[in-house]
């Protein structure tokens, strides 16, 4: 009976894991002196968002499994749980997640949510845990849909979720610079993902990727880190605070304060929610597109290279 | 695992590596050198309105800066800076210089140390504006 399929909790498994490896980062950056930063203040944030995250999972997880769940019990299709099926799974869950990430940078509702995991100026292995609260209430979880209902078990499919995870946790440093080519071309590594945190204009929207960096390739968004354009980590507004309230929670305010503004249409108050960030009814803010101009405009010299293309 | 387990690795894991980062003095916080320090700070977070002069604060951890229709503030965050321009947003007095509330979310209200002369200088800045 695969209805009875269930697999560990891995991310909470890997907790112990986290902080040893943190520690272990943190030993390496004091003994050779390059290879990232910390700072306390910012890296116990990060930590109190990670937990923030696990318990909103325990809180509030039994409604996208749930919906799963309804979703089992409609499709007609059971792919079993052979470890071929199980590495398939990953795949695609690889790809559900390359699009959930995606639509998290270009649709406001959803980076009201993902925004928190960019929000630190640091990039070492706690920025990683900087994850949201408010997932739930994005409804991505109708990207999984289709994978549940063409015949992968609702508990394998968040078990692979999971393995996602905490692959990518590991890629949040600046210890390690770059692998072999061949690792770097099919691989989401450090490298990759570092140039997904830049707030430089060249790095705006790029390597939405998990594990495989593949699909940033088949879909148009890679963009590789350049030596000649250092990574400046965060958000293209920084945040002013430490509080893990007003970050968890500063983006859904924003969208409220702008949707309930006076004298907008219809039209313009669903865009505040819809549109890509930095949209604005009056022009007055940048999406990342025009950053990118604007950016291009003080140098032109950019023009043609990786990211202003 | 059990829920007791996680929340003892959870809170340990937390308090453990605070205490650590914290005697290993990675404590913030970041202090600006000289006015230039607090210029390039401002642009580059506001690129397109570039700062035509610096009043940096009495512990040099922030700093007022104006420029062409303008003015803002950039300030020290932990071991990095921030910045914001100051749309309508008039400081209150205090004992210790100058309280800033942003209108956004994303900023927690700021207290920036001045002395009598220097708050004398923040305030007829931002009155010019
Ligand atoms: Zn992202
Ligand atoms: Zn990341």
């Amino acid at each position: 009976m695969t209805d009875q399929l269930t697999y560990p909790d891995v991310v909470q498994l890997a907790v112990p894991f986290f902080i040893i490896a943190i520690l272990i980062e943190l030993v390496w950056i004091a003994v050779k002196g390059r290879g990232g930063r910390y700072e306390t203040r910012d890296a116990v944030t990060s930590l109190i968002m990670g937990a923030g995250n696990v318990a909103s999972g325990i809180l509030l997880g039994f409604i996208a499994w749930g919906f799963f769940m309804v979703l089992w019990e409609i499709t007609p299709l059971d792919l079993g749980s052979s470890w071929w099926v199980v590495l398939i799974c990953f795949v695609l869950d690889d790809l559900r997640y390359y699009w959930v990430h995606r639509f998290g940078h270009r649709i406001r509702w959803v980076w009201a949510s993902h925004v928190n995991h960019h929000s630190s100026q640091h990039y070492n292995l706690t920025t990683a845990l900087r994850q949201t609260w408010t997932g739930t209430f994005t409804f991505m979880m109708v990207v999984r849909a289709p994978l549940i209902l063409v015949g992968f078990h609702p508990a394998m499919v968040l078990f692979c979720g999971g393995l996602n995870l905490i692959y990518q946790f590991w890629i949040h440093t600046e210890a390690i610079n770059k692998f072999p080519r061949w690792v770097e071309a099919v691989m989401n590594t450090p490298s990759h993902h570092r140039a997904h945190h830049g707030r430089n204009a060249r790095y705006l929207d790029c390597n939405y990727a998990g594990v495989l960096i593949i699909w940033d390739k088949m879909f148009g968004t890679f963009v590789p880190e350049q030596d000649d354009d250092k990574v400046d980590y965060g958000l293209v507004h920084n945040l002013g605070t430490f509080n893990p309230l007003r970050i968890a929670f500063h983006e859904w305010v924003g969208i409220y304060r702008d949707m309930t503004q006076r004298g907008l249409t219809l039209r313009e108050r669903l865009m505040y929610a819809l549109a890509p960030p930095g949209w604005s009814h009056d022009g007055s803010r940048k999406s990342s597109e025009e950053l990118k101009q604007a950016h291009l405009q003080r140098h032109p010299e950019d023009k043609g290279s990786a990211g202003f293309s | 695992m059990s829920l007791q387990v996680l929340l003892v690795l959870v809170v340990g894991g937390i308090a453990g590596i605070a205490a650590i980062l914290h005697f290993m003095g990675l404590t913030g916080p970041y202090r600006f050198s000289e006015g230039q320090d607090a210029v390039a700070a401002w642009e580059r977070e506001v690129p397109e309105r570039p700062a035509t002069n610096v009043h940096l604060s009495s512990d040099s951890r922030a700093s007022l800066i104006t420029f062409d229709g303008g003015s803002g503030i950039v300030w020290s965050f932990g071991d990095d800076t921030v910045a914001r321009i100051l749309e309508g947003t008039r400081p209150l007095e205090t004992k210790t210089g100058l309280r800033f509330d942003f209108p956004d979310f994303g900023s927690s209200a700021l207290n920036v140390r001045l002395n009598d002369s220097d708050r004398d200088i923040w305030l007829k800045a931002l009155e010019a504006q």
